[in-house]
């Protein structure tokens, strides 16, 4: 009986190994998920699709670079330019509120550093701003909605002013936040 | 009889018995046998020139069939199944007990959104309507430029052509011989498992390329030579028309689900890809090729090798041959 | 037989096979994530070689501690049950050496010389702790792996050929073939692992003990015993490799392993002159400074010194290159070889590539992920080909030479490099001209040319340039990430990568 007792504990350390050997060959190396999301992310700063943000539907998207940025924001391109900017995606959603139906402009800007991005969050920062309910870290007024993540500061604009367009605007941040993955 | 012959050493036995008779012959009988097996073996009866093995010609004997057909739609596997069956049906190609070869572009360690390789689920179908013939046996091979291993593993290519149910061989793998083959491409290895197959599939990617300024189907028979295949850079339009008249597909599908528009033939970034989500399946190699040029933005008769490939007979430079089925 | 010495052997059966496994799974490319340096985790003589020479111990090597505590228990049962080397000699033995041979009093006795593997350890301490690392030369799971990937890998089928290996697979076969002779002899004479683990055995709180009164005198024990340490006198623990042959092999049954026996006669030391060792450790001193100096290797970086990607910086790589192999057999493509020159006398057997063998697969981090000591930190494909922001990481630049070219020198169309170039946007640009030849007859020519700014010297470029004997495109150490020294370009502005002024946005 001792002796089956002492086979065992001796046995046991290659039981240990052996399961965890098991372990570890059910996990696979060299998961291409990393290098899908950079290559991703490389690309350009992105938008929400219209079913990500349960919009009605969206433009498509309208990108711009430090090339083309003057037909974009003509007038203000040198602040933007300055700030260190990169890229930019913009496209317009329609989504249905209690209020009726919204149009909201949306724009994600990427700049190449955070400090870039930092400071054209404070300038588009609207007056009067309150957090955006959802969305941590956003400022919005009720028709325009600004918030950032990392090098990527998103803009909304609502163009139908007279319907209460808060829940929309944070409806589609939220799904810009949570798509970026922070 | 019994008188041993005086110059004959001493001692010497009359006679053997005959057990000792029996062994010997057979001894002698089995070695000579041995011998002679060895030699039927090993005879090299076709002679030291033509010890190189021909390529076949793939192509089936029909006729009344169009030179292609273009399949648009989400889905990559659809696409392939529509066209194949606006052109008869696979069974028209492939018959009961048959082997077939599919030779995808597997030759980048690239993932599927890349655009460098064949995506995987036109591979994946190609192998399920095969089997769904009757084809006896399905390989999927490549000789890659980058490593085999990766190659296959990470554009999708390896994992989707085992799981319908086909054979991946990889350069590991791959069992080189000298095949007949002439021109800029003399003394060039050649895939063995290419040569041995009843039909061959061609399955290119759409690419853009620095030298030939587009990587379509023809080019990708150099997937299946071994070393030296990069000195027919130094003629490359001659090299793809004659490679093309080397070896006779019985049909050519090229992948225009995602096609590489800058950097290729291997790309890296999103942003030189373009999704088109379109399927061509055809028997005109190089009206398929025409029209993967068009996409790229290219005049098709102003490339090289289209050009030659049509003077030598081996099909119409001409992208509107082909029909276009239009959106699943 | 009895149950604990089956049970030996098949724990050694277990292990070999598990580390054989291991490596064929990881010269095969696996994709499941198996522990393939599992041994070399444990091998306490790498962690003191590192901590000696580095400073630190890096993390996966805390381990070693783990194997010196249970060494401290149980004496050196690495050596008798786990250790590959030990039991691959073993079966040499068992294989080519007669019975009368292989167990017999003559052979397993314990000879004086079979004291120098201490001072072996101690050279190899010394050094360590004045920067160079050269306990992978003799550390026997360094030397198995060299061995096998010289030795075994190329014959076998779909196998690689390791020229110049041929060194490495000596030493390993021929300590296995000493095996013929005297049992284990490098176990015995030359192992710095076992001798390290020697040290400690001694105090060991399970050892053989003899029963004075049951003992005849008859000398069996020794027949079979691994590590000729002479169970029938004053036992010398630190040599013992827990075989437990003499506990069956005795016939009086006075032989035993147990927990802390009644004291007996005391343990006898390893035989160590203390002038010996004194003299060792200030050859040591000497040799150390002097090889650092003279042998080439640290001091200006050197061209045909490229080491794989995510490799320190190379006064930071000596002393942790355990010279452990593991990166040249998770290569893929066979870029990655043991030098022989090209480091210097230090950097023999360490790590460096060979563009005519391989290449630096592009998304591939495998090196760095098998290295057990970090000298090749780990990387994330991400972090490699600069998909995150901050520039790729550059083992080196490729150089066109333009008399071997053959759209330079030789008026012939090719671009085999450019059209190899892994990076987006490529860093070999083509520069479209037309070559007059004699008689009318116009070449239109693409010429490659390298941009030092973008390229990485993966070398696929070198490897597949159809240019036979020297390539028309090589790759030299120049522009190397880990050596902020060894720089082409002027580090202003226009010579640097950046965000958004590529073709893809970043």
């Amino acid at each position: 009986m001792r002796r089956i007792v002492l086979l065992v504990l001796a046995l046991l350390p290659l039981l240990v190994v052996t399961a965890w050997l098991g372990y570890r060959a059910g996990h696979r190396r060299e998961s291409p998920a990393g290098v899908r999301a950079a290559l991703a992310r490389r690309l350009g700063p992105r938008l929400p699709t219209a079913a990500s943000c349960g919009a009605v539907q969206r433009s498509p998207l309208d990108r711009y670079d430090q090339k083309t940025i003057y037909a974009w924001v003509d007038g203000g391109a040198e602040a933007y330019l300055k700030r260190g900017f990169i890229a930019s995606a913009v496209a317009t959603y329609e989504l249905e509120s209690a209020g009726g139906r919204v149009e909201i402009e949306g724009a994600a800007v990427r700049f190449a550093s955070r400090e870039g991005a930092a400071e054209h969050e404070a300038a588009e920062r609207p007056q009067d701003a309150r957090p955006a309910p959802g969305v941590p870290g956003a400022a919005e007024d009720g028709t325009s909605l600004v918030v950032r993540r990392g090098r990527d500061v998103l803009q909304l604009v609502s163009f139908t002013p007279d319907v209460e367009a808060r829940d929309p605007l944070a409806q589609v941040a939220r799904a810009w936040v949570q798509e970026e993955g922070r | 009889m019994n008188d041993p012959h005086p110059l004959l050493p001493t001692p010497y036995r009359e006679r053997i018995d005959r057990r000792e008779a029996v062994g010997r012959l057979s001894a002698a009988l089995v070695a000579g046998g041995a011998i002679a097996a060895g030699a039927i073996f090993f005879h090299d009866r076709s002679g030291t020139e033509s010890g190189r093995i021909a390529v076949p010609d793939w192509r089936v004997q029909e006729t009344g069939l169009p030179p292609g057909v273009i399949s648009h739609g989400g889905d990559p596997a659809a696409n392939v199944r529509r066209a194949v069956t606006a052109l008869g049906g696979m069974d028209r190609f492939v018959k009961r007990g048959e082997s077939v070869l599919l030779k995808p572009n597997a030759g980048w360690d690239r993932l599927p959104e890349q655009a460098a390789d064949t995506n995987p689920e036109v591979i994946a179908e190609l192998v399920r309507l095969c089997l769904a013939a009757g084809a006896r046996r399905v390989i999927v091979a490549d000789i890659s430029c980058n490593d085999p291993l990766r190659s296959f593993e990470r554009s999708g290519i390896g994992p989707a052509a085992r799981k319908a149910g086909a054979e991946v061989v990889t350069s590991r793998r791959v069992h080189l011989v000298r095949a007949a083959v002439g021109g800029p491409v003399t003394g060039l290895q050649v895939m063995g498992e290419l040569l041995a197959a009843d039909r061959v599939i061609n399955v290119p990617v759409v690419k853009q390329h620095s030298l030939s300024r587009a990587t379509l189907g023809m080019k990708n028979w150099f997937g299946v030579l071994g070393r030296g295949r990069a000195r027919l850079h130094q003629s490359i339009d001659h090299s793809i028309a004659e490679l093309a008249a080397t070896f006779r597909p019985t049909l050519t599908v090229v992948d225009a689900t995602r096609i590489l528009m800058a950097n290729g033939p291997q790309g890296g970034s999103l942003a030189d890809v373009k999704r088109l989500d379109a399927v061509a399946v055809g028997i005109d190699p190089v009206a398929c090729d025409a029209w993967g040029a068009a996409l790229l933005g290219l005049q098709p008769r102003s490339l090289g090798f289209i050009a030659a490939a049509e003077g030598r007979g081996l099909g119409h430079g001409d992208p509107n041959l082909l029909r276009d089925l239009g959106t699943a | 037989m009895t149950w604990t010495r089956r049970l030996r052997i098949f724990y050694q059966a277990f292990f070999l096979l598990l580390f054989l496994w291991l490596l064929d799974r990881l010269v095969h490319g696996d994709l499941r994530d198996l522990p393939y340096s599992a041994f070399h985790h444990a091998d306490p003589l790498s962690m003191i070689g590192v901590a000696l020479a580095a400073g630190m111990i890096p993390g996966a090597l805390i381990w070693g501690l783990l194997l010196i505590v249970l060494t401290l228990l149980f004496g050196r049962f690495f050596c008798g049950w786990i250790c590959p080397l030990g039991t691959l000699q073993q079966l040499t033995a068992w294989l080519l050496s007669p019975r009368s041979r292989r167990e017999s009093l003559t052979v397993n006795r314990y000879r004086r010389w079979y004291a120098v593997k201490y001072y072996l350890l101690a050279l190899l301490l010394v050094l360590a702790a004045l920067g160079s690392l050269q306990t992978g030369l003799l550390d026997p799971l360094s030397l198995t792996v060299r061995g096998m990937a010289a030795a075994v890998w190329p014959v076998l089928p779909g196998g690689r050929p390791l020229p110049g290996g041929w060194l490495a697979a000596g030493l390993l076969l021929g300590i296995l073939l000493a095996s013929r002779w005297i049992p284990r002899v490098f176990c015995r004479a030359l192992c710095p692992l076992g001798a390290l683990l020697g040290v400690f055995a001694r105090f060991s709180l399970f050892r053989i003990h003899r029963s004075g009164a049951a003992c005849t005198d008859c000398r069996l024990c020794t027949f079979a015993c691994q590590g000729a340490d002479e169970p029938f006198g004053a036992h010398r623990v630190g040599e013992c490799m827990v075989c437990l042959n003499c506990t069956t092999t005795c016939e009086e049954r006075a032989i035993y392993y147990g927990f802390l026996p009644p004291a007996g006669p005391r343990p006898a030391e390893p035989d160590l002159s203390r002038r010996k060792l004194i003299g060792t450790v200030l050859a040591g001193l000497v040799a150390g400074p002097v090889i650092e100096a003279t042998g080439g290797g640290r001091s200006a970086a050197r061209p045909d010194l490229i080491r794989p990607p995510g490799a320190l910086h190379e006064p930071d790589f000596l002393e942790r290159c355990v010279k452990c192999s593991l990166c040249g057999q998770a290569c893929p493509t066979g870029f990655i070889q043991p030098a022989v020159a090209q480091a210097g006398v230090e950097g023999f057997w360490t790590p460096v590539v060979a563009p005519r063998r391989g290449w630096c697969e592009y998304t591939c981090v495998r090196c760095g992920e098998v290295c057990p000591t970090g000298a090749i930190a780990r990387l994330t494909p991400e972090r490699k080909i600069g998909l995150d922001g901050q520039p790729a990481v550059s083992i080196g630049t490729a150089f066109v030479h333009r008399g071997r070219c053959l759209p330079w020198a030789m008026d012939t169309p090719c671009i085999v490099c450019e059209e190899m170039c892994p990076t987006d946007p490529k860093a070999i640009w083509l520069e479209p001209i037309t070559a007059q030849r004699p008689g009318g007859r116009d070449i239109p020519l693409q010429r490659p040319h390298v941009d030092p700014v973008r390229c990485i010297g993966c070398g696929i470029c070198e490897n597949r340039c159809p240019v036979g004997a020297e390539a028309a495109i090589r790759i030299t150490s120049v522009g190397e990430t880990r050596d902020p020294l060894n720089r082409l370009l002027l580090p202003v502005r226009s010579n640097r990568l950046q965000p958004g002024d590529r073709s893809a946005i970043s």
